[in-house]
């Protein structure tokens, strides 16, 4: 099944405050000690796919 | 972060203007390529990828499942998949109120399909789509997020 409009025009319309808006909604706490648990699962020689990459902000 | 860690990312999504934002956003690493892809039917070819991220995505999915059974299709047969959704689940109820209002303060609507996983809800999704789950965590002191990763099976269904 294809994505559909509905899933992922709600988050186009959202792209350009997303950022300062995921912040503000979760709370600068949670999002580093995600990237604390992220940063463990990966290896230096891995090819990885993100799906649902949304604005980049946990990749970088 | 990743990006400087792993030796490749492919980082995808279906809307625009988000792989808009991402691309001003990673550009300045060589080994990231940034795309529309679609994640219920991507594509790549079978077996490419060793590993399979997904942040904050299978909680607003229609179904999630059918984008881990392309996951796993994707990976190679030792591959794993990282999986973050930040979630109410055991927040505080009130702590749980103010999070859905600052929700929508900002987005005004709750996202479409949008729900908030257990652990055991999302180690239940990924062992529908073959996977076995490696590590399960509910973290964060105030927001939670449900963390899992997953190896997938390599017996064919």
């Amino acid at each position: 099944m294809p994505g559909s409009e509905k899933e992922y025009g709600y988050w186009g319309e959202r792209a350009s405050t997303h950022d300062n808006d995921y912040l503000y909604i979760t709370g600068p706490t949670i999002n580093q000690e995600i990237n604390g648990w992220l940063i463990l699962q990966f290896e230096v020689t891995d090819m990885v796919l993100e799906l649902g990459c949304g604005s980049g902000a946990f990749q970088k | 972060m990743i990006a400087d860690k792993v030796k490749h990312l492919t980082a995808t999504d279906l809307a625009p203007e988000m792989v808009g934002k991402a691309e001003g956003k990673l550009s300045q690493f060589g080994n990231v390529e940034v795309q529309i892809e679609d994640c219920y039917d991507t594509s790549f070819e079978d077996n490419t990828f060793d590993a399979l991220l997904m942040v904050n995505l299978l909680h607003i999915m229609k179904e999630p499942v059918t984008v881990l059974e392309e996951s796993r299709r994707v990976l190679k047969d030792d591959g794993r998949v990282v999986i973050v959704d930040v979630t109410g689940y055991g927040m505080p109820f009130f702590s749980k109120m103010a999070l859905g209002v600052r929700y929508m303060k900002k987005w005004h609507s709750p996202a479409p399909y949008s729900r908030n996983f257990s652990p055991d809800e999302l180690a239940g999704i990924i062992k529908e789509a073959d996977f076995a789950v490696e590590e399960l965590k509910l973290i964060g002191k105030d927001t939670k997020a449900v963390c899992l990763r997953g190896q997938k099976v390599k017996n064919e269904r």
